[in-house]
């Protein structure tokens, strides 16, 4: 079974706004990367706020372990946001008043695993994915594609099943937008997460293992 | 989310945010500092008032025999002492002179009151002892006028033709009301004789009118009204009601007015902040964190702030209104310091709310 799947989903902004996905159904699949693509405007980075439960839809349900998640009341969906879900936004959206170490373990607070259990757990993220030793900086010591590193290291902290990235990519230089794909292909197989990323750029397309055009 | 989590993120947040934490500070200590040295010297004035309209002179009732009937007899002195509004009650007859038995009556003539009850009710021994029968206490202005060393010798009463004497066996402080017997001596009356003047000290002003009630009434059916006059500290007791009645209704426009401009300006700072932080607050939504968290994030990061700002404000006020001579109680600066915290955090509760339901994709999305 797949983790994560939608049913019949469909999402309108207003009422009487145009509506998107036209009851979509689709699983994603384990261990794998599915790129959500499509035109400006096709709902990519909506859908990953839906599958992320920021969004209701206005029809259909996001299933995750074989539950219906769309229904559920807000407190409920941010408790399974915080345990299941890992979010990698387009500009990292670090705590800039916080150190790095901080920021990584920001979800485990939120899920109330204890702050040494967290802080073990995101040191040897930050290694695994080589800004160990960035740990005490602030975020705005580190590069950009630092930053994502750190980003990735956060949305992995709860050890979720689904990793859920909106345009990972987009402010970083080729190289660090390799390396930054490289991680997250990697999380992927080796920890068997579903990870989705909203995206339009061709080489984020190319290096996915599917592809969701909307 | 646990509460030491809350906490401890509460407090980092505060330190990272040190220009909204130091503007709630700066305006819950001026909350305070202005209501405690402000109202609360108001409320001091009040205590004041009503202390001084509450002391022991504004509390006495005197009525008096006007045509010597033997109205006030020692039993009803009695009875008035036993009322519940009663303090203490004496019968004091009207004074006589008399002056130094050794100098004669050449000597300067001071006044000894004859008092029917308890003379401790109208005098506090210094030295010697309490008089009996043909005894007498004397106050330490009389002792220099009789030309005495110590409270020992004996006074004779200047105008009567048989020589009666009173042997001074200690001294006294007149306790207030009495303060006029600090001018002579103070005797015993002879057994069975009636006062001119009873005088009763209630135990508060406020009660004056129902005490004159029952004090009349003691003296049953009087067959002429007009042998009793009364003085009642009753036209005292509406004055400090409407002077406590007024100062209470300033104190509180100013309570109400600080507290509520406090409370605006609190509410704008912590709107500001939330409005400059949106996107914080949507990436904390998008990690988990519940509408309740952030609630009580947002709660408890002015709150830190607030306390410590009531805590500096409370100190300030009160030197401030010690300064000026009228320091308010420390119970009602921590009461002006709890209500100031109080409002702080209603102030908090409804930006916290509105960010709390604010859309946390479209602060996302908002470049």
């Amino acid at each position: 079974m797949s983790a994560l799947s939608v049913q019949n989903l469909a999402f309108r902004y207003t009422p009487d706004g145009e509506e998107l996905f036209g009851g979509l159904n689709y699983e994603f699949t384990e261990g794998k990367v599915t790129a959500l693509t499509g035109a400006s405007g096709r709902g990519k980075s909506t859908l990953l706020y839906i599958l992320g439960l920021m969004l209701t839809p206005t029809r259909g349900e996001v299933v995750l372990h074989g539950l219906g998640q769309s229904a559920s009341p807000d407190a409920a969906r941010s408790r399974v946001r915080a345990a299941e879900l890992g979010f990698v936004f387009q500009d990292a959206a670090l705590d800039p008043s916080r150190s790095i170490l901080d920021s990584v373990i920001e979800p485990s607070m939120y899920a109330g695993i204890k702050r040494a259990t967290a802080i073990k757990r995101a040191a040897q993220l930050l290694e695994e994915l080589g800004v160990g030793a960035r740990a005490e900086h602030k975020p705005g010591q580190i590069s950009g594609g630092q930053a994502q590193r750190v980003a990735v290291a956060r949305a992995l902290i709860n050890n979720p099943a689904v990793v859920l990235a909106d345009e990972p990519t987009g402010n970083l230089d080729p190289a660090n937008a390799a390396g930054v794909l490289d991680v997250l292909s990697s999380i992927a197989g080796t920890g068997k997460r579903t990870v989705v990323i909203a995206t339009h750029d061709p080489y984020v397309i190319g290096r996915a293992d599917e592809v969701l055009a909307l | 989310m646990t509460h030491l989590a809350l906490l401890r993120e509460a407090l980092a947040t505060t330190w990272a945010n040190k220009v909204p934490s130091a503007l709630v500070c700066l305006i819950v200590a001026a909350m305070c500092i202005m209501t405690i040295s402000t109202v609360g010297r108001t409320a001091a004035a009040e205590a004041q008032v009503a202390e001084r309209i509450n002391s022991a002179g504004a509390r006495e009732l005197v009525l008096s025999d006007k045509r010597g009937a033997d109205l006030i007899g020692s039993s009803l002195i009695s009875m008035a002492s036993r009322l519940s509004v009663t303090d203490r009650a004496v019968g004091i007859k009207s004074p006589v002179d008399v002056h130094n038995t050794v100098i004669g009556a050449g000597g300067d003539p001071i006044p000894a009151w004859p008092i029917v009850g308890d003379i401790e009710t109208v005098a506090v021994l210094d030295s010697g002892r309490l008089p009996g029968p043909g005894e007498a206490l004397i106050s330490g202005t009389a002792l220099k006028k009789l030309g005495l060393q110590q409270p020992i010798g004996s006074a004779s009463l200047a105008d009567s033709t048989v020589p009666i004497d009173y042997t001074i066996v200690g001294s006294f402080t007149a306790r207030e009301p009495f303060t006029d017997l600090a001018h002579g001596l103070i005797f015993g009356a002879p057994s069975g004789s009636s006062a001119t003047h009873l005088h009763i000290v209630l135990k508060d002003a406020a009660q004056a009118a129902s005490a004159q009630r029952a004090v009349i009434g003691l003296f049953g059916e009087l067959p002429d009204p007009e042998s009793i006059s009364v003085r009642s500290p009753l036209q005292l007791a509406q004055l400090h009601d409407e002077i406590v009645g007024d100062l209470g209704s300033f104190g509180r426009t100013l309570l109400y007015g600080a507290l509520g401009i406090g409370a605006l300006l609190v509410g704008i700072v912590v709107f500001a902040d939330i409005l400059v932080r949106r996107k914080d607050l949507g990436r904390r939504r998008a990690l988990g964190a519940t509408r309740a968290n952030i609630i009580l994030l947002m709660l408890l990061r002015t709150l830190i702030p607030a306390i410590i700002g009531g805590v500096l404000g409370m100190g300030v006020g009160m030197g401030l209104a010690a300064r000026a001579g009228s320091l308010p109680p420390l119970d009602f600066c921590l009461g002006i310091v709890v209500l100031a915290l109080v409002v702080a955090g209603a102030s908090a509760l409804v930006p916290a709310t509105y960010a709390a339901h604010s859309d946390p994709v479209k602060v996302l999305r908002t470049p």
